[in-house]
């Protein structure tokens, strides 16, 4: 039975009688984040500020936070488009798909895939392309240890691994080619497995292990996060700066406190030009700090950019680890290439490479339904039933049919 | 000439009256010309080919190609990777005017008895069978009737194609003039096509 609409036409109207008693207006608020933004220049200051928050007294402060001297950079710095953008270059992205595994099935499997895109910037080569796909079928794959299947987070998580170390091997056979050597990722870095995903400190050392072998590849990583419309790192570093000392240790630092609603974006959505981006900034959470104890080389910082196409303009946020944070020039080479990929898809402002490689990597339901039969097909070579009688599921495809009409 | 194997595609969908076929459009040349003449076996029958002629040609698009047509320019390796990487699709739709039984090399001017299997291999047919099947004019009709396609220019097309591909430069005069007799014949009750379809194969 489809929805009845007729049901639901007064609760939509209620909905829209509700958004007029929400407040939509930062305005006041964004001014003053920008105010605050613009005075926040003294990088001495900030840090003494945040290094406040770390007293074990104090606790709940995620916000951003400067670099390390000598590598910092003003807060409120902006930094234009390089001209020219690097005359050459090697921009490799990967991105992943992945089918869950299904308890309902006679033989549990998941496959993840993962698509790899090879873009040479400033030469007539023609791009490459390439898609891996894993099929996990074995017990210690699709089951945790007692013996139930693995759940969809799980293969999440191993998703990400894959993918981030499918762009540690190709960076590592691309590493004669051109540089710099971009690899993208498409999503943040600060990847974290919690306790009860399966195999939660094996993915967690595979994942710090890809970024290892990036590193030994000299690869520029950048973790590009489009739209980041959670990220309120920089409006809590503002509300902190508005305390006094005594207020810091009294003040719920996990929110934006006066500023709260406000975005990042919201506020480098005016802060910045196309083509520019923010200062380098880190994360002060526990989390980040676990990377940094890997490897100084391995905390992640990030930045915040605007790319356009002239016709459209957008706020990403970019991820970096260290290595590449501490190297100026890599920094401007990866802004440079950044902003010349999102100019390259017509209107739409965001990296070619990532785009192909998701179109590289997504598994449709129609693929998905042909892996279905390929295996059905195999389970019957061995003399087993592909698909044991579920009345559940079997109703359900009687009842959800395509209706047919009578036809002469 | 035509005499090796020129594979044109791959079958999508098919009835006894056509079937389109698919490739990716860098693989696009002179195998996919309106009007050529292609095989294809029949379903579960490699003893009986179809045989049809290309009415339609189209090259497929995205959301994404659509973006980049709108841009200003497209950067050149951006062009190569969509034109030479992504699987953006052609396909290629062809009317059946016939089918050969290939073990005694016999043509039949008719609907073949079942259509082609999804996927099967589509080529182009080689001179030889082009020329053997244009002896008789007796695929016309099949043509000129044909409501889905552009009858008339289709015909025509098709005539041309074997005139340069199956007949020595002596026997075009001949061969055009023969196919002009059968066109009026069955178009007398037509003459505007019959004035198109002549204007359009006149020697």
């Amino acid at each position: 039975m489809a929805l009845e609409f007729n049901k639901i036409v007064d609760q939509v109207s209620k909905m829209g009688r509700m958004l007029d008693e929400l407040d939509f207006d930062l305005g006041g608020r964004l001014q003053v984040a920008r105010e605050r933004f613009a005075a926040a220049s003294d990088l001495d200051f900030i840090h003494r500020r945040v290094n406040l928050t770390r007293q074990p007294d104090i606790s709940g402060y995620r916000g951003a936070a400067p670099l390390d001297a000598p590598y910092h950079e003003p807060i409120n710095a902006v930094f234009p488009a390089p001209k020219p953008a690097p005359a050459s270059g090697t921009v490799i992205a990967a991105d992943g798909s992945q089918i869950y595994p299904n308890e309902q099935s006679p033989f549990h499997y998941f496959l993840i895939n993962t698509g790899l895109f090879v873009y040479h910037h400033g030469s007539d080569e023609t791009p490459h392309q390439l898609t891996i796909p894993q099929l996990f079928f074995h017990k210690e794959h699709v089951h945790d240890k007692s013996g139930r299947l693995i759940r969809s987070r799980t293969v999440d998580a191993r998703r990400t691994v894959t993918e981030m170390q499918q762009l540690g091997k190709l960076a590592w056979d691309l590493r004669d080619h051109p540089r710099p050597l971009i690899a993208l990722y498409d999503n943040h870095l600060m990847f974290s497995v919690n306790a009860d995903i399966t195999g939660h400190e094996f993915l967690m050392n595979d994942y710090q292990g890809a970024l290892v072998h990036l590193y030994d590849t000299g690869a520029l990583l950048a973790g590009y996060v489009d739209n980041p419309t959670r990220s309120r790192v920089v409006i809590r570093l503002l509300y902190l700066l508005s305390l006094t000392d005594a207020e810091v240790y009294h003040t719920d630092l996990s929110t934006g406190g006066d500023l709260e609603g406000l975005r990042d974006i919201h506020l480098f959505d005016i802060i910045l030009k196309p083509g520019e981006r923010s200062a380098l900034m880190v994360q002060n959470s526990p989390r980040n700090l676990k990377f940094r104890q890997r490897g100084e080389s391995y905390e992640i910082a990030y930045f915040y950019l605007k790319v356009s196409t002239g016709y459209q303009s957008s706020i990403a946020r970019v991820d970096i680890p260290m290595w590449v944070a501490r190297d100026k020039t890599a920094v401007t080479e990866l802004h440079g290439l950044l902003v010349e990929q999102c100019r390259m898809q017509g209107r739409n402002p965001y990296p070619y490479a990532l785009t192909r490689a998701d179109e590289l990597a997504v598994v449709t339901s129609r693929d998905k339904a042909k892996l279905d039969e390929m295996i059905a097909l195999e389970l019957r070579r061995k003399g087993l039933d592909p698909h044991p009688f579920s009345a559940k599921s079997w109703g359900k495809e009687l009842a959800r049919s395509t209706k047919r009409a009578f036809e002469i | 000439m035509v005499a090796q194997k020129y594979m044109v595609g791959r079958v999508l969908r098919a009835s006894t009256r056509g079937f389109t076929c698919g490739t990716q459009s860098n693989r696009v040349n002179n195998e996919h010309n309106f009007g050529a003449f292609v095989k294809v076996p029949i379903t579960n029958d490699d003893a009986v080919q179809v045989i049809g002629l290309i009415y339609a040609v189209e090259i497929k698009d995205d959301l994404l190609v659509n973006e980049l047509v709108m841009a200003e320019s497209v950067n050149s390796n951006v062009l190569r990777d969509q034109r030479e990487n992504r699987m953006v699709p052609m396909e290629i739709s062809v009317l059946n005017v016939g089918y050969q039984y290939t073990a005694h090399d016999t043509y039949v001017h008719s609907l073949p008895p079942r259509p082609p299997m999804s996927l099967s291999e589509v080529e182009l047919c080689t001179n030889d069978e082009v020329r053997k099947f244009t002896q008789r004019f007796d695929f016309f009709p099949l043509v000129l009737g044909a409501a889905e396609v552009p009858s008339v220019d289709l015909l025509a097309a098709a005539i041309q194609y074997a005139r340069w591909w199956a007949y020595q430069e002596n026997e075009h005069y001949p061969f055009l003039v023969s196919c002009g007799r059968e066109i009026a014949r069955q178009l007398s009750h037509d003459l505007k096509r019959l004035e198109h379809v002549l204007s359009l194969i006149r020697p």
